[in-house]
């Protein structure tokens, strides 16, 4: 198969040392996962010699990106995990692929009767007969839709600027917009005291997911598509944030690194996380916080791998724990093992909840009041692994700001 | 937003001088590529292998050595930190013992411990997990290994341990966990965890032993019980104090070809540590530059996972970035690099020589790198640059069996100093 001089590049960086296999949160549970070596960088090398299929258990990789954040040689594993991939023959990957690769089309079709949505996925026949049919686990934990859009509550709130305000580009996300809306209205709250105006404008799906489920063919329409508004949108100075991390390293690094996209390098130095953009402004978002509490509510922090592998460092626990002063400790316990759609898949949740027993037994030994994450399906996981309530920083931020 | 102290490198020196720093309340932060190669490294602490006027004769006191060693070779990165060398190599046992990974051993005095290959080696600290307790008393070994695990041999181990400990009866036993692939020690490490799972192995144990005629009443002291370092996943992992309580025998794990489950856990603890005591971390970045104003950079740009370049403003730095494996330093066929503050490295042995593979003198290679004043400092004229680890020249951590010492010593220091 062709590779881009990058990413060969990055095969010739990789010095075999194997810290990747021993950091790998699914090879460290499934013996039938021989790890990212063997089955992206190694089997890459093979394929340029010669003709050669993908080893079917790439299929397990859950694209956490552990690899890369441990990696001393700088090579994007992961990536090319993603790549070897998307080689599989297209049997193995089904009806289900094709909905788990666009989050958004389940968001609209849910989002026209979500009483409905919600309570189905929550019914045991149904569960049944989807873990039967498409090979969705009636185990996993499925994530909840919210009434409203994101975009339906964005349309609805009309803040009152004192002066004329500065723009920013805001990339939601499914999760946020489907699911939780509510990290997006706390951003853009919190931003029109700042004195932003955010923009949010017609985005399609990240293509995360669709890395994930090896349709990059989706993933590329996406980004084309995303690529065009960043050429009207990205102007003047402007910049574009993000609250979920998978989004932003997507952004970031997937579309250049796995599409070859080159054109988004134009754009990556105006994209960052929303904590950090936040983190730019301290001085002024100190003044709008209310007086601390006296109670004190203990948290928890769980670094998403995606936010880590993103490069951003931890904003949103820096706004937590030294602009708020909140007792938040972090559990430094590696991946949750939901890595977006791979928890839900029947094969796959045993491997996802096995990997998140680290996660619960850390929250058990520090027993908080709840739990602290950017990542949406990490807070699904965190959340049946643990029974806390799980929130996003931006939520936790926009409680204490003034009125 | 202005950081007291920017460490570059999250290995051994980089980690040890953030926790330095942290304990003397500066706001600091990690910048780093990748995650050290602690977990290269067996989760032994070695300070100082042989004995300067003999070389092939083991170090009986590591400490003692090394003032030998500072009196002839005053620009040996030891003779830098003598000064704090006991306290540093104290200071990293008592953090590492908060975070359930507890080190048997001292500065002086080195140890005995046992490798995969059925072969002794020194060292200073060893992990609980890895000390044998009195070779000479020692009646019987077990050596356990795994079915499909390829990182443990114990008929080989046993071999070999022959001549070490030739008074021993010698068993090897195998387990069968009933797993059809290759089992890989991470895997491993996280089925013993698991009760059931422990407990099948101890009953494998038992029945095996009964047919060499070993009943329970011979369980005591003077048997040893030898598996592969695969003891628990944490670094608190209590699965060696259960198979000893358990069996009432002495019980060891032994690392083998490197990654290795004990050096991973080392890197763990450490970096639980740190992030609880509030050091930041930005994984996922390098440094690629620096500004300086009047003597002293203030500022570093660092790119993250992209090519963006952030400015971080920095009260001092610690340049721990390690050497050619961890990027620290890079060489072409004709020269060597120190990529981010283009410090001069020095090499002081010929890059070419002709030695051989495993000579005991080491190969040269390993001695290059940037050179220090009594502070750490690598740069003349720059006050608020410090550098620790294997970055620093002539140290030979393979022929001297000093790495991670170095690391923690020097670490230690610029931690105090920055």
């Amino acid at each position: 198969m062709n590779l881009t001089k990058l990413q060969i590049d990055a095969l010739n960086n990789c010095v075999k040392c194997s810290i990747c296999v021993n950091s790998c949160p699914v090879a460290s549970v499934n013996p039938q996962f021989p790890g990212p070596k063997q089955l992206g960088v190694d089997w890459l090398r093979l394929a340029q010699e010669e003709q050669s299929q993908p080893i079917p258990a790439v299929d397990y990789c859950s694209n956490c990106k552990t690899c890369e954040a441990v990696c001393p040689s700088g090579v994007h594993v992961g990536t090319l995990n993603q790549l070897a991939k998307s080689n599989l023959p297209q049997r193995s990957l089904g009806m289900r692929e094709e909905i788990f690769s666009d989050p958004s089309l389940l968001g609209r079709f849910i989002h026209i009767w979500p009483q409905a949505g919600n309570m189905a996925t929550g019914l045991r026949p149904v569960k049944f007969l989807t873990e039967k049919t498409v090979g969705i686990s009636s185990q996993a934990p499925m994530p909840a839709y919210s009434m409203k859009t994101f975009r339906e509550m964005l349309l609805k709130y009309k803040p009152e600027f004192s002066e004329i305000p500065k723009e920013v580009v805001y990339f939601p996300g499914c999760f946020t917009q489907y699911n939780q809306p509510e990290i997006g209205m706390s951003l853009v709250k919190i931003l029109a005291k700042l004195n932003y105006k955010v923009i949010v404008p017609d985005f399609k799906c990240c293509g995360q997911p669709a890395i994930s489920n090896a349709r990059l063919d989706k993933t590329k329409k996406f980004a084309e598509h995303n690529l065009d508004i960043l050429r009207q949108e990205l102007k003047d100075g402007r910049e574009l944030i993000f609250s979920c991390p998978s989004c932003l390293l997507t952004f970031k690094e997937e579309y250049k690194n796995i599409l070859g996209l080159q054109e988004y390098s134009a754009f990556t130095s105006s994209m960052q996380d929303s904590g950090q953009f936040l983190l730019n402004h301290r001085e002024q978002l100190a003044a709008l916080l209310r007086m601390k509490n006296a109670e004190s509510a203990k948290y928890a922090y769980h670094e998403p791998c995606h936010l880590r592998v993103a490069g951003q460092g931890t904003p949103g626990l820096v706004l937590l724990k030294s602009l708020m002063g909140l007792d938040i400790t972090p559990l430094e316990a590696g991946c949750c093992g939901m890595a977006g759609s791979y928890g839900l898949k029947a094969e796959k949740e045993w491997v996802s909840r096995e990997i998140g027993n680290n996660v619960k037994d850390a929250v058990t030994n520090l027993n908080p009041q709840a739990v602290i994450t950017e990542c949406g399906m990490c807070s699904v996981q965190v959340n049946a692994l643990t029974e806390l309530p799980v929130k996003h920083p931006l939520e936790v931020l926009a409680e204490q700001i003034k009125a | 937003m202005k950081y007291d102290v920017v460490v570059i490198g999250s290995g051994m020196s980089g980690m040890i001088a953030a926790a330095k720093a942290v304990s003397r309340n500066k706001n600091t932060l990690i910048i780093t590529k990748g995650q050290g190669i602690l977990p290269l490294t067996t989760g032994c602490i070695d300070i100082w292998g042989y004995q300067v006027n003999n070389p092939k004769a083991p170090a009986l006191n590591p400490y003692e050595e090394i003032q030998r060693l500072a009196a002839c070779k005053p620009e040996h990165p030891y003779a830098r930190v003598l000064d704090v060398l006991p306290e540093s190599i104290d200071f990293l046992k008592k953090i590492l013992k908060n975070s359930g990974y507890s080190l048997t051993g001292s500065i002086y005095s080195n140890q005995k411990v046992l490798t995969a290959l059925g072969t002794e080696r020194v060292t200073a600290l060893a992990p609980e997990s890895m000390v044998v307790k009195d070779f000479a008393r020692l009646k019987r070994i077990i050596a356990v290994g795994f079915n499909r695990y390829p990182d443990f041999f114990p008929q080989m181990f046993l071999d070999n341990l022959n001549t070490i400990i030739p008074q021993a009866a010698k068993i090897p036993v195998l387990i069968d966990l009933d797993i059809k692939e290759t089992v890989r020690s991470n895997h491993l490490s996280l089925l013993l965890e698991r009760q059931d799972i422990l407990a099948k192995v101890e009953e494998q144990i038992r029945v095996q032993l009964l047919q060499h005629g070993i009943e329970n009443k011979h369980y005591d002291d003077s048997m040893l019980i030898v598996l592969p370092a695969v003891l628990g996943k944490n670094p608190g992992s209590q699965v060696a104090k259960r198979l000893r309580s358990n069996f009432n025998t002495q019980v060891i794990g032994v690392p083998g070809l490197p990654p290795s489950i004990p050096g991973e856990h080392l890197q763990q603890a450490l970096m639980i540590f740190l992030k609880r005591q509030g050091v930041e971390f930005r994984h996922n970045s390098e440094v690629v530059g620096d500004i300086r104003e009047n003597g002293k950079i203030t500022y570093l740009s660092v790119k993250d996972s992209t090519a963006i370049f952030h400015s971080v403003e920095a009260g001092s730095v610690i340049l721990a970035a390690g050497s050619f494996i961890g990027g620290g330093l890079t060489a072409k066929q004709d020269s060597m690099l120190e990529p981010i503050f283009k410090l001069p490295v020095i090499n002081p042995r010929h890059v070419g020589e002709d030695v051989p593979f495993l000579s005991l003198e080491g190969q040269g290679f390993l001695e290059a790198g940037v050179e220090v004043d009594d502070k750490l400092r690598p740069l003349k004229g720059i006050d608020n640059l410090y550098a620790a680890g294997s970055i620093l020249a002539h140290g030979n951590y393979a022929s001297e069996k000093s790495g991670l010492g170095i690391a923690v010593a020097t670490g230690y220091k610029a931690g105090s100093l920055a």
